[in-house]
């Protein structure tokens, strides 16, 4: 197996989030649980980036750093050149509004609007008008092959439906990053492979991609897989350079 | 983000939710009733109190206007009457005190104010504790107790300044009393001489009616006024009206009226209660036992007693003295029962002390149940608070969209409870005031009740959801991104 080369894969790309030997310590009584242990990663624009990691080893910690959900307790997080550290709490919903698009495994579509009032409330948080707010999620919802179900309220779709619902709500600002978090893992295979097509769609269109994940399929479309594991990042590989099989990658995974 | 999207959200949402926030607006509900019953309720007794009493001052109208006119004032009753006059709506009352006395009108609305005053102390030391009047002022009521303050101010204030908890009522408290006091001299010197013009022109007017009484061969006057000739009662009138009393010819008409079925009733009433009489209605109603004269006038429409009574009684003229002889008790019934709702000036819209500690009560358990069905509604939906904040929601919109939310429900279980409470406190006083409530309904008090409950209802559920919202909006947007 090949090792990633960082210094190579860089050449040709800008940064587009930094994170820099973030620790990240709960207390659980009065034993330290250092859910993430010292961990180093650049992200460059354009890529499209998988995390995987059992339950415990700290991914999700992981992904509320670089989605300016949480604050490491020691370490940098800078998000377009931004420190993480430097924001107060309204800044920081600025810029989870305008920076970071949301994908949730639980999709998390508020259940009582249609589709199109979910897609266009990140807009309505940003301050866009409720004309152009309608135009833009109208133009997002074709794009993710939902316009014709715009009136539809979420207990009216399947999964799937919901899943690209919900990716359309994230895209609402034009942001940097997307961040998915297993966004098939509630989905059954079919849509789930609806959903790689989409957001592999929209990693070549130019957005750039985290995803958490364990599905191989989705694995397969993206540029560079990370391993984390108790806290720390235990492996990096670029996708061209690993085969992917299903029975391989689940053996990594209980490592 | 403007305040009218957030509107617009919060709308959307509860249109949605309504039905799940059932419990929070029963809650609301509950309480806003409760509170529109309390203010209607003693709204209606209000309005139909002072109604019920109108009508019986007018019901005794004739007596009044004959008194004011025949009887000589006493320093007393003239103080009472010129205090009633100087409050609003009394200008005809002060215009016939100077037309009476010939004093100038300025002197007379001087005159009231003072007397005002000195009606105040005077209550003021009525109503005080026995006890503490006694040291205060002795066994004195009414003006010798001020004479006796007068006499010995320094000891009077010192003592009252021991009794921490004992206020001096009307403007600037202690010190208005010792102003008044420094007036009081030369008040009660200026009230005797508008006392003795008074009571001059009524003993002028005693004098004219004593002649016209003489000439109609010795009548009393409650005889003479409705049996004599138009003519001549109009004469007299006018003869009065000339001394200043105000005495105009409807107010003759009244008194005649009422003079004449005053008589009516009480040649029944002599009637009825009559030995002989007794005895009859006994064998005719095969009786053991002597009814009382009012039992007798409530059984008036049998016939057995119609034909007793058909030598001096028309069947009318026993169905009009019954029938006012009931309207007369109903009267003096409602306004017993009402006589604490009239005399509690001093309470808080009305309410007695008792009420509004139950309205106290109330408003708290309503405010922790409001508050603990926020709280649900928060947990319920923590992810989607948490999903908000994901999407970009700042701190103080999702502290406004559920302070909004929880006004919306104030506002709308605030409607129902304004009706609950209308519907039932209406029902209860229609019961028990009958068409009374209905002469005197108090439609504008009723509008300002509905407006004050509605937001009490508002202002408590907004007050319970403070703490709820806060936390809600201080929530760490990660819990959207866990598992269940």
């Amino acid at each position: 197996m090949a090792t990633f080369d960082e210094a190579k894969y860089a050449e040709g790309r800008e940064v587009l989030v930094s994170v820099h030997d973030i620790r990240r310590t709960f207390w659980r009584g009065e034993e330290p649980v250092h859910a993430l242990d010292g961990v180093t990663l650049n992200i460059y624009r354009g890529e499209y980036i998988c995390v995987m990691g059992p339950s415990g080893s700290g991914k999700s910690t992981f992904f509320n750093m670089v989605g300016g959900l949480d604050s490491p307790t020691s370490g940098r997080v800078f998000i377009d050149g931004v420190d993480m550290a430097q924001l107060n709490a309204d800044e920081l919903a600025f810029l989870r509004c305008r920076k970071i698009g949301y994908v949730f495994q639980q999709f998390n579509l508020n259940t009582t609007m249609t589709a199109l009032q979910n897609v266009t409330l990140p807009m309505t948080f940003a301050g866009v008008s409720s004309d152009e707010a309608r135009a833009r999620g109208m133009a997002l919802l074709e794009r993710v092959g939902l316009g014709d179900r715009w009136n539809h309220r979420p207990k009216e779709m399947s999964g799937g439906q919901m899943q690209r619902v919900a990716i359309a709500r994230s895209l609402a600002n034009n942001p940097s990053i997307l961040l998915c978090d297993e966004p098939t893992g509630n989905l059954d295979l079919k849509s789930g492979k609806d959903i790689h097509r989409l957001l592999h769609k929209l990693n070549t269109e130019g957005v750039t991609v985290i995803c958490a994940t364990h599905d191989p399929n989705m694995l397969a479309v993206s540029t560079r897989m990370v391993w984390i594991s108790d806290g720390r990042i235990v492996r990096i590989e670029e996708t061209a350079n690993v085969t992917i099989e299903q029975n391989s990658l689940g053996a990594d995974e209980e490592a | 983000m403007s305040l009218g999207e957030t509107w617009t959200l919060c709308i959307r949402g509860v249109r949605h939710r309504l039905f799940r926030s059932v419990l929070t607006l029963a809650v609301v509900v509950l309480a806003v009733a409760f509170f529109m019953f309390l203010l209607c309720d003693s709204m209606y007794q209000r309005a139909v109190g002072k109604g019920v009493e109108a009508e019986i001052a007018s019901s005794r109208a004739a007596q009044l206007q004959l008194t004011r006119l025949l009887t000589p004032d006493t320093a007393a009753s003239a103080m009472r009457r010129l205090a009633a006059a100087g409050k609003p709506g009394g200008e005809a009352a002060l215009a016939e005190a100077a037309a009476v006395t010939g004093l100038p009108p300025a002197e007379i609305a001087s005159l009231a104010e003072l007397a005002g005053r000195e009606r105040l102390y005077a209550d003021w030391f009525a109503k005080m504790p026995v006890g503490r009047r006694l040291i205060l002022v002795k066994r004195d009521l009414g003006r010798d107790a001020l004479k006796r303050v007068l006499a010995e101010p320094d000891e009077f204030f010192r003592q009252l300044s021991i009794m921490v908890d004992l206020r001096v009522p009307g403007p600037k408290k202690a010190e208005g009393l010792r102003e008044f006091l420094a007036v009081f001299p030369d008040y009660v010197s200026r009230m005797d001489g508008f006392l003795a013009r008074w009571n001059a022109k009524v003993a002028e007017a005693g004098a004219l009616t004593q002649a016209r009484l003489a000439a109609a061969g010795g009548l009393s006057e409650t005889r003479w006024i409705p049996g004599a000739p138009e003519a001549e009662t109009e004469a007299w009138r006018a003869d009065l009206a000339a001394l200043g009393f105000s005495f105009t010819p409807a107010d003759l008409a009244t008194m005649r009226a009422q003079l004449r079925d005053a008589n009516e009733f009480e040649d029944l009433t002599e009637r009825l209660s009559g030995a002989a009489f007794r005895d009859a209605w006994k064998v005719k109603f095969r009786e053991a036992s002597d009814t009382t004269a009012e039992e007798k006038l409530a059984r008036l429409g049998d016939r057995r007693a119609q034909e007793m009574l058909a030598d001096d009684f028309t069947p009318e003229q026993l169905g009009r003295a019954a029938a006012g002889h009931a309207a007369r008790t109903r009267l003096a019934q409602l306004e017993h029962a009402l006589a604490a709702a009239l005399g509690g000036d001093s309470a808080l819209l009305g309410l007695s002390g008792r009420q509004l500690f139950l309205l106290g009560i109330s408003f708290l358990v309503c405010m922790v149940g409001i508050a603990n069905a926020m709280l649900m509604s928060i947990t319920e939906r923590y992810r989607e608070i948490a999903t908000m904040k994901c999407l970009g929601a700042t701190d103080s919109y999702i502290l406004s969209q559920f302070m909004m939310e929880a006004a919306l429900q104030g506002f709308f279980g605030g409607v129902v409870g304004v009706l609950l409470g209308f519907a039932i406190s209406t029902v209860r006083s229609a019961l028990a005031f009958g068409g009374h409530l209905w002469a005197y309904f108090p439609a504008g008090d009723v509008a300002l009740c509905a407006l004050f409950s509605l937001a009490a209802g508002v202002l408590l559920s907004a007050l319970a959801s403070i703490q709820p919202s806060w936390a809600a909006s201080r929530m760490a947007p990660m819990e959207a991104m866990r598992v269940e």
